[in-house]
C-alpha cells in the first residue's frame, strides 16, 4: 500500500487499527500530511475527526528526531 | 448447586462446611488475615458482601469453630480467629500463601518490564484483572507506554519475557502498547478502563494523560511547580489515608504486610525508606501516626513517596480514595 492510495477509514479507533497505520508511518508508508487530508474527507462528527487528526498529529511528533540545542 | 443428596461427616471433612460458599471464603480470608478483630460493617465492606450476610456467614463460621466473637452486643460484635479452631492455622498460611502467589505474579511482571532493551516509559496492569473482575481464563494485561518507533519492538520483546511467567502463573499474558498519542486522544470508554490500572513502572496511564492533556501549557510548566504540585497531591491522599484509618484501624496491619511482602524485593534505596516505616509502624499510637501521615515537613514529604497505606488498600477502597482526591482538586 502506499500512501497516496492509503484511505484510512478509522485509523485511531482500534487497538489493530492503530497499530496498523502507525507502522505505515513508521515506515514511512504514507505521511501524517495525506492521512490527515483523508481524514478531513471522511464524514465524521468533528469531535471524532479532531481525535484522530490530533492522535496522527502526535504520533508524527513523536516520530521526529529530537531538536538539537 | 442443590444440595448433595448424602452429606458427608463434619469431623473427617470440615473443609466441606468451612469452604462451602464463596461469602465462606471471603470472610475467612479477611477475619484469619488479620491481628485484630473486624466488625460486621467492616467485613462487608473489605468482602464486598451484603452486612446482613457477612452476619450470618459470622455466625456459621463461629458455629464451625474456626472464629470467635469479641465484645457484647450484636450491634458492636467483632470477630477474630479462633486460635485452636480446627484447622485454622493451615488455612491462614494457605490464605498468606495465595497473597503471596499474587505478589510475586506482579513482581515477575514487573521485572520483565524492567529487563528490557527496548525503553518502556511506563507500564501497568489494566483489564479485568486490574478491575479485579477476571474470571479463571481472563487474560493478564500489561500496559506499557512507549515510543511510536518502537512500540511493536516493545511489545514482541515484553511478549517474550512473559513467557516463563505464564508457565510459573498459569496465566495468559497479552502486552497492549500505548503511545502519548494514544493516550492523549484516548474516547471516555478507553479512559474508563484506564482507571482502574495496577502500577507496575513509572506513572499511571491517566496520570500521564491529566498532566498532558492541558497539553503544551502545562508541559511548559516550570519543573518546581510540577514537583509541588506533586506533594500538594500526595499531601491530599495522606489526609483521606489518615481518616480512612480513623474508621479502619486494621489498615495498619495491612500495611505491615505489605512492607514485610515488599522488603525483600525492593531496592537498596527503597528498602531503607520501607525499613523506616516499618520502625514508624511498630512504634506510634495510632493517633500520632494519623499526623504523622499528613506532616508537612521534609522527612513527611520524602516518607510520603514509599508509603505502604495506598498499597494496603483493596482495589475498591483505593479507587474510591484517589477518585474523591481527583474530586477534590
Amino acid at each position: 500500500m502506499t500512501g497516496a492510495r492509503c484511505s484510512p477509514r478509522k485509523p485511531a479507533t482500534d487497538d489493530k487499527d492503530r497499530d496498523f497505520v502507525r507502522v505505515l508511518l513508521v515506515e514511512r508508508l504514507v505521511t501524517a500530511a495525506v492521512l490527515i487530508e483523508r481524514l478531513r474527507a471522511l464524514g465524521l462528527p468533528v469531535d471524532e475527526r479532531e481525535r484522530r487528526v490530533e492522535w496522527v498529529q502526535l504520533t508524527a511528533k513523536g516520530l521526529r528526531p529530537p531538536r538539537r540545542r | 448447586m442443590r444440595p448433595t443428596s448424602h452429606p458427608q461427616s463434619a469431623l473427617r471433612y470440615p473443609l466441606t462446611r468451612l469452604l462451602s460458599t464463596e461469602a465462606h471464603v471471603r470472610v475467612l480470608r479477611v477475619v484469619l488475615s488479620s491481628d485484630i478483630p473486624i466488625g460486621v460493617a467492616d467485613l462487608a465492606r473489605r468482602t464486598a458482601l451484603q452486612a446482613s450476610g457477612v452476619a450470618r456467614v459470622c455466625t456459621r463460621l463461629e458455629d464451625l469453630g474456626v472464629i470467635e466473637p469479641v465484645g457484647r452486643g450484636a450491634r458492636h460484635r467483632q470477630y477474630r480467629r479462633a486460635p485452636r479452631g480446627p484447622l485454622v492455622a493451615s488455612l491462614a498460611a494457605l490464605f498468606a500463601e495465595e497473597r503471596t502467589r499474587a505478589d510475586d505474579i506482579t513482581e515477575r511482571l514487573r521485572q520483565a518490564v524492567r529487563a528490557g532493551k527496548t525503553p518502556i516509559r511506563a507500564a501497568w496492569i489494566e483489564g479485568p484483572v486490574a478491575a479485579g473482575t477476571d474470571r479463571p481464563g481472563d487474560p493478564l494485561v500489561v500496559g506499557i507506554l512507549v515510543e511510536p518507533a518502537v512500540a511493536d519492538r516493545a511489545r514482541q520483546e515484553l511478549e517474550r519475557r512473559l513467557l516463563p511467567l505464564e508457565a510459573y502463573g498459569d496465566v495468559l499474558a497479552e502486552v497492549r502498547t500505548l503511545t502519548i498519542a494514544d493516550l492523549a486522544t484516548a474516547d471516555a470508554r478507553r479512559r474508563a478502563e484506564l482507571a482502574s490500572a495496577l502500577p507496575l513502572l513509572g506513572p499511571l496511564p491517566l496520570d500521564i494523560a491529566r498532566t498532558r492533556r492541558p497539553t503544551r501549557r502545562a508541559s511548559r510548566a516550570p519543573l518546581a511547580t510540577r514537583h509541588a504540585d506533586r506533594e500538594t497531591r500526595s499531601l491530599a491522599v495522606a489526609a483521606l489515608l489518615a481518616e480512612h484509618l480513623r474508621r479502619d484501624p486494621s489498615l495498619v496491619e495491612e500495611a505491615r504486610r505489605h512492607l514485610e511482602r515488599r522488603i525483600p524485593r525492593a531496592s537498596p534505596g527503597e528498602r531503607l525508606e520501607l525499613e523506616e516505616w516499618q520502625r514508624i509502624l511498630a512504634t506510634l499510637p495510632l493517633a500520632r501516626l494519623r499526623r504523622f501521615l499528613i506532616r508537612d515537613d521534609a522527612r513527611g514529604r520524602r516518607l510520603r513517596q514509599s508509603s505502604p497505606f495506598l498499597a494496603a488498600l483493596s482495589t475498591d477502597d483505593r479507587r474510591a480514595l484517589l477518585a474523591a482526591e481527583a474530586g477534590d482538586r
